[in-house]
């Protein structure tokens, strides 16, 4: 009995031995791991993945290897974050234009469109669209059905019960990002932080589709505000017959919201009296 | 008397090393290690890293146990079986994660499910713990270039018809025009394993009841 017990442990302790030999031989812990270390101290923890890597290390770690993945990747809650950000610039030796980086997520869609037909399946917008392309008369509608209100990392996003459609909350959103991908219409926009006017409807035109006409709502392409625009800050886009905006003219003196007979053009923060209509999820 | 000795040794060397390759596969005849088989043959480049590292643990523990056969106690050997094997594992995982670190990452849990791998297990039982050091070393090859082979065969299979193209060490080797535009992904996602591996056993079994008639 005590000879068995002797050479089992003798064996442990030999192959014990074999496996500390091992891991002195190898090389240690690179000096880039050391530095994503340091780096993941100043990134969120949260691992929403809206940068597109894994979690916040495996972010860490791209960022010590290639600093101009935070542009092409950027961290959206670390730009609101003063502390986080100037931690960041600090560890890694950049410079960051906060409000030319600073984005907004905005639903392109004003809601109120005619339904086809009732729809009684998975009460997702995924599942939705697979079938007829949704069950709005519009192709390009909100169906507000939620998908993107569970992955926004902040909940800025709830369903606004009167016109079914999804509203993201400007004060919330960091501009993430994750919403825009979730969205299965391609919908949601991210647009720069500091924009006055939102163009909410996402109709194209160009792809009528017979027994599918553009809702109620939607924008009749009249170019009323690009005349009401004195600025010369609405750029009409002959391609999609829709305005864009030119942030550095824009005075915000609501020329184009007052004159859209369609009310598609809104501001970007929604009112306080329409605010109370919105229920969370 | 010593020269006719030693050329017993490597004629039954050779044939304990061929048994394992063809009589003895362990995948598809003996159908064992059926874990790692169906998870990491999505990629040639996988199965070799997955190959060598069963070949290297079942080269270390054959080595091991055969050495220990005769002062093993048998009550405590699957014990022993296992410490020496999850010993390899442990220096396997060590090195692969210093010196093959996306390797490391695409095998993830099937290179420490390796201390389960019934190849392994089987081999130090039925074989290693009953024979000699040399013998021991034959077989852990033969039963390891086995398992490689079998390997190589389902996971080109699924890489060609999943992917459309083959790549080995991050060279792409060729691709097929128009099955690499709309590849036939469900072939390196589970199922495809499946149908693969189910597929080659069929054959297999046709060709050795062919080859009794």
């Amino acid at each position: 009995m005590w000879i068995i017990i002797a050479i089992l442990t003798a064996i442990g302790v030999i192959c014990g031995v074999l496996i500390w030999v091992t891991n002195k031989t190898l090389p240690k812990e690179p000096a880039s791991l050391a530095k994503a270390q340091e780096v993941s101290e100043h990134l969120p923890g949260m691992n929403c993945g809206a940068c597109g890597f894994p979690g916040c290390f495996a972010y860490a770690q791209a960022l010590s290897k290639d600093k101009k993945v935070f542009f092409s990747n950027v961290c959206a809650t670390v730009l609101q974050d003063n502390t986080m950000l100037g931690g960041i610039e600090k560890s890694l030796d950049l410079v960051v234009d906060k409000n030319a980086m600073n984005k907004k997520a905005v639903v392109c869609c004003s809601g109120d469109c005619e339904k086809i037909g009732t729809y009684v399946g998975v009460g997702t917008c995924k599942s939705a669209t697979k079938i007829l392309k949704g069950f709005k008369k519009c192709p390009f509608g909100c169906l507000g059905l939620g998908d993107c209100t569970h992955v926004c990392p902040q909940n800025a996003i709830s369903i606004d019960v009167d016109r079914k459609i999804a509203v993201i909350d400007p004060d919330k959103c960091t501009g993430c990002g994750l919403c825009v991908k979730e969205c299965p219409r391609n919908i949601i926009k991210l647009i720069p932080a500091d924009s006055k006017v939102v163009f909410r409807c996402s109709y194209d035109s160009i792809r009528d589709i017979p027994g599918r006409e553009k809702c109620e709502s939607g924008c009749i392409h009249c170019r009323r505000c690009f005349k009401a625009c004195e600025n010369e800050a609405i750029i009409w886009n002959k391609d999609k017959q829709i305005p864009e905006f030119d942030l550095s003219k824009c005075i915000d003196c609501g020329a184009c919201i007052a004159a859209c007979p369609k009310n598609v053009l809104t501001k970007l923060k929604v009112d306080a009296s329409k605010k109370e209509k919105v229920l969370t999820k | 008397m010593i020269e006719k000795q030693e050329r017993l040794t490597a004629k039954k060397f050779w044939q304990e090393f061929a048994k394992g390759i063809v009589i003895t596969n362990p995948v598809f005849v003996l159908v064992l290690g059926l874990c790692p088989t169906l998870a990491v043959s999505n990629s040639l480049n996988n199965a070799l890293g997955m190959s060598a590292g069963v070949i290297f643990v079942l080269l270390g523990s054959n080595i091991i146990i055969s050495l220990l056969r005769k002062i093993t106690p048998n009550l405590v050997r699957i014990p022993v079986f296992i410490v020496v094997i999850a010993t390899f594992v442990t220096i396997l995982s060590l090195v692969f994660e210093a010196y093959l670190p996306p390797l490391y990452e695409s095998l993830g849990i099937y290179l420490p499910l390796i201390v389960v791998n019934c190849i392994i297990l089987g081999r130090a039982e039925v074989f290693a713990s009953k024979n000699s050091v040399v013998l021991s070393i034959a077989d852990a090859f033969g039963v390891g270039f086995g398992f490689t082979i079998a390997l190589i065969i389902i996971s080109f299979f699924r890489e060609l018809l999943g992917t459309g193209g083959l790549e080995v060490f991050g060279k792409q080797l060729f691709s097929i025009p128009v099955l690499a535009e709309s590849p036939m992904s469900v072939f390196i996602m589970p199922p495809g394993a499946f149908i693969v591996m189910g597929l080659l056993l069929a054959l297999f079994r046709m060709i050795g009841v062919l080859k009794n008639e």
